[in-house]
């Protein structure tokens, strides 16, 4: 997929861990590691929002388009 | 199709019951006493055990005549563990119960309502790994009966319904 989570990245960057983030987001350890993986089907705006809110960044910072 | 299949069956039991009472009629009672001696402890049986995840092999082997099945194999290219605690959020935030699950030996057991037409089935899943593919085993048991009305494959077809809708985060 030419679309790439770098949300393993941004979190390494902040010192913290995946169920740190679970909590302050409110979405499952389950769910950010299938999206950390890029194994989602699609993210919707409020988990965008709140991951982006909790991380301090913008969401280009978790995304990111490669050409093929 | 399934339609017509049902209809079929419940043709079959409808002149199988019919001939079971007549004959039952004619011999004074002894058959249908047997057949509740036979069927109702096994009933009682299965309620019971149901609820028992060593009892999978028993509820899923070939050989039980009395539960109807519905067995499928699913890839999916998450790890195993993700798997396994996907497949039980899944099934907590839908119509299923989790009863009982074994992290170590990627077990989990489910059973889906109980309703008027139904005592509800067990619902059977392990995750195995086979090289770089991660497999779910699903299969939909009837607590009691050879013919499920369709109801397992409804239960897999739920079940694959809701973990794709849970892909969108």
């Amino acid at each position: 997929m030419p679309i790439i989570v770098n949300l393993d990245v941004v979190l390494a960057k902040r010192k913290m861990k995946l169920m740190d983030l679970s909590l302050l987001v409110g979405v499952s350890t389950v769910n950010l590691s299938i999206l950390k993986q890029g194994k989602g089907k699609a993210i919707r705006f409020s988990t965008l929002e709140a991951i982006c809110k909790a991380l301090e960044c913008q969401p280009g910072d978790i995304l990111e388009y490669v050409g093929e | 199709m399934r339609t017509l299949i049902n209809i079929s069956v419940a043709i079959i039991l409808f002149v199988v019951v019919y001939f079971l009472a007549f004959y039952a009629n004619s011999q004074s009672n002894i058959v249908s006493i047997l057949l509740i001696a036979i069927f109702f402890p096994l009933f009682l049986f299965n309620i019971v055990v149901r609820r028992i995840l060593w009892f999978r092999p028993y509820f899923i082997s070939k050989f039980n005549l009395l539960t109807g099945k519905f067995k499928i194999d699913n890839e999916y290219d998450f790890g195993k563990g993700i798997l396994f605690h996907k497949i039980i959020e899944v099934l907590r935030n839908s119509k299923y119960k989790v009863v009982k699950y074994d992290e170590e030996k990627a077990l989990i057991l489910a059973t889906s309502r109980m309703s008027w037409m139904s005592w509800g089935e067990n619902i059977y899943i392990k995750i195995d790994e086979s090289g770089e593919k991660v497999i779910m085993n699903f299969c939909s048991t009837t607590l009691f009966g050879i013919y499920s009305w369709g109801r397992n494959e409804d239960n897999y077809y739920n079940l694959i319904n809701s973990f794709d809708e849970s892909l969108i985060i």
